[in-house]
């Protein structure tokens, strides 16, 4: 963790033992989310920051990258990803093809032009 | 006892009874929902005319919910009724379509009373991040109802419904039903459809139901379950008549208490609520044990990791296109300028708080290290269930580590509210079923347990849940409020 000590109302063995392996996966490879970082983050998810939000964030994520780094302290050597959780592979069907009947309901859900039943919006580039 | 203090099974006996009609019970709900509401915030839309659809066209007096007046979380799609997972971007969308919860719960003559306030896109454990408003927890309303199903758990509390739909894709039926003193059914992953919800984390999202009594849930249950050729992960697993399965006693069931669910952060009160709890379950005859869920610690990690990066994707829809406000045309130079206005304006702090760190987990040179571990540790937590299920018939714990904490106070610190996960985010990794019900108080606080079955044992779930709940009675005490 960064800096001083975060209290949590939560307190005891549990918190202790998170900030123990916290402070474990920090001394094996401590991440620094920088301001930087989350800025290119931010552009990544087309989401525009203040720049109060921009300290805000990098400070709180940089907690949340801490806390969730303890997942290095687990060996995962040869183990599989899990995916999906209840078994299912490869649910099919025919290729049919299905009118949906309310098309013109649901382009009216948008509230931009529409042309020949196509939203129209700004270019892309330009 | 007034109409709206009745559960769902006492609601239909009244009909058949013929002692009321559908019409003054709807009526009942909804001027209770508006002398009572204010002081709760629960609903963010009232569906006014529900009266007038109980004469719904395709049910009718023999349908097995004619008449049942119910509220559906605000990401279930409801046809020509606002949707807006509490959520700006959102904020006028009206799906021209109704999710298939939706419709199974009107083919059957349920009447919709209106939507329920909800963390925004489901993301929090307090109801605190919706957009619109802050739902009040209806046993001391300086508190938070939980999150993220906090208007349903609120209105199921308060009596302003019989039974509302919810989602739980770490503990947002589980937690909210512990606060609200409520009982929260979160079945398998796949059991009930997803299509026409508003997807949080694909993998991890299940649709359930917040309910008076175990009973109530059980009906809910067989008309929401099953196949749906629009949800993928709905499998053909058998549809059980729950409601037909319910037991009053134990005796031969095995139930594990997993050590390391009773960690010094486990709030003191609360723990002397659930040890009690335990002990009523071994009087009822079922044999208790200790077991182990070794991967406990890194559930909470493993959950955000994986959900955040599932949000991110999910989130990626909603850009002001084809649904939802957004900058005018002229107002930007192009269309990438259009997608930054419209999510900056329209999420709030979580939602981008989430969606970063998922975009981060999944971004090149941080997916190995991020989003393929919490993959593989998932896996080690699925085993620990596994692998317990092969010992014990349930696993019991507290539903939540504490009693519904006070308005304000976690909302400024992310990982405190994610800590409020902590028992409930390894089953939904596990993809297992789980209920919460009410076991007792702690300060004049209501304290859920949570029971957890293997996958697809609803049935023997709800049987066991019932049993409790019938030996203890904690479910019939109700809130009180100076209006």
């Amino acid at each position: 963790m960064r800096g001083g000590k975060l209290t949590y109302h939560l307190s005891g063995r549990l918190t202790e033992r998170f900030l123990e392996l916290a402070e474990w996966a920090g001394k094996m490879r401590r991440m620094q989310i920088t301001k930087d970082l989350i800025r290119h983050i931010a552009k990544l998810a087309r989401i525009n920051l203040t720049e109060a939000e921009s300290k805000k964030f990098t400070k709180q994520m940089g907690a949340i990258v801490g806390f969730i780094e303890k997942l290095n302290s687990v060996d995962t050597a040869g183990i599989p990803e899990t995916n999906q959780v209840n078994g299912m592979e490869n649910v099919l069907r025919e290729d049919e093809i299905e009118n949906f009947p309310k098309m013109s309901e649901l382009i009216a859900c948008s509230h931009h032009p529409i042309e020949n039943n196509q939203i129209k919006v700004k270019k892309s580039i330009g | 006892m007034g109409i709206t203090e009745l559960n769902l099974v006492e609601t239909k006996k009244l009909f058949e009874e013929k002692k009321v009609s559908p019409q003054e019970v709807v009526e009942a709900y909804l001027s209770r929902i508006k002398k009572i509401d204010p002081k709760i915030e629960s609903y963010l839309f009232v569906n006014e005319g529900a009266t007038a659809d109980v004469q719904h066209p395709t049910s009718n007096i023999q349908s097995p919910l004619f008449g049942i007046p119910i509220a559906h979380k605000d990401v279930f799609c409801t046809a020509g009724m606002p949707t807006t997972a509490a959520s700006k971007i959102l904020a006028d969308y009206h799906p021209p379509f109704d999710a298939t919860s939706v419709a199974k719960l009107k083919a059957v003559g349920a009447v919709n009373l209106g939507k329920l306030n909800t963390d925004e896109f489901t993301m929090g454990a307090s109801t605190e991040t919706s957009a619109f408003q802050k739902t009040r927890n209806p046993w001391d309303l300086e508190r938070v109802p939980g999150g993220s199903s906090g208007g349903s758990a609120a209105a199921v509390a308060a009596d302003l419904c019989v039974f509302a739909t919810a989602t739980d894709t770490g503990g947002s039926i589980r937690q909210p039903a512990s606060f609200c003193g409520v009982t929260g059914l979160k079945p398998t992953y796949g059991r009930i459809s997803r299509y026409g919800v508003i997807s949080m984390a694909s993998s991890l999202d299940t649709i359930g139901v917040i309910t008076k009594t175990v009973a109530d849930a059980a009906i809910a249950l067989e008309i929401l379950a099953g196949q749906d050729s629009r949800d993928a992960t709905t499998g053909d697993a058998l549809v059980e008549k729950y409601s037909e399965n319910l037991r009053t006693e134990l005796k031969g069931l095995k139930i594990g208490i997993p050590k390391e669910y009773f960690v010094e952060g486990l709030d003191s009160k609360v723990e002397k609520v659930i040890r009690e709890g335990i002990a009523q379950l071994k009087k009822l005859g079922a044999e208790i044990s200790e077991i182990s869920l070794p991967h406990t610690e890194f559930a909470v990690p493993t959950y955000y990791v994986i959900a955040s990066s599932e949000i991110s994707t999910n989130m990626a829809r909603f850009d002001g296109v084809r649904y939802g406000p957004t900058v005018a045309n002229e107002e930007v130079e192009n269309l990438i300028e259009m997608y930054f206005e419209n999510r900056t304006r329209g999420f709030g702090d979580e939602v981008k708080r989430r969606i970063m760190l998922g975009t981060f987990a999944l971004s090149a040179g941080y997916a190995d290290k991020f989003y393929k571990k919490a993959l593989q540790v998932r896996t080690f937590i699925k085993r620990d269930f596994d692998e317990t299920f092969k010992k014990v018939d349930f696993i019991a714990t507290p539903t939540a580590p504490t009693t519904a904490f006070k308005i304000g106070e976690k909302i400024d610190d992310p990982i405190q509210m994610y800590l409020a996960d902590i028992f409930t985010a390894p089953a939904s990794l596990a993809g297992v079923p789980g209920i919460s019900i009410p076991a007792g108080f702690a300060e004049g606080l209501p304290v859920g347990l949570q029971l957890l079955a293997p996958q697809f044992a609803e049935s023997k779930l709800l049987a066991v849940a019932h049993a409790f709940q019938i030996s203890t009675g904690h479910h019939l005490k109700k809130p009180t409020f100076n209006l």
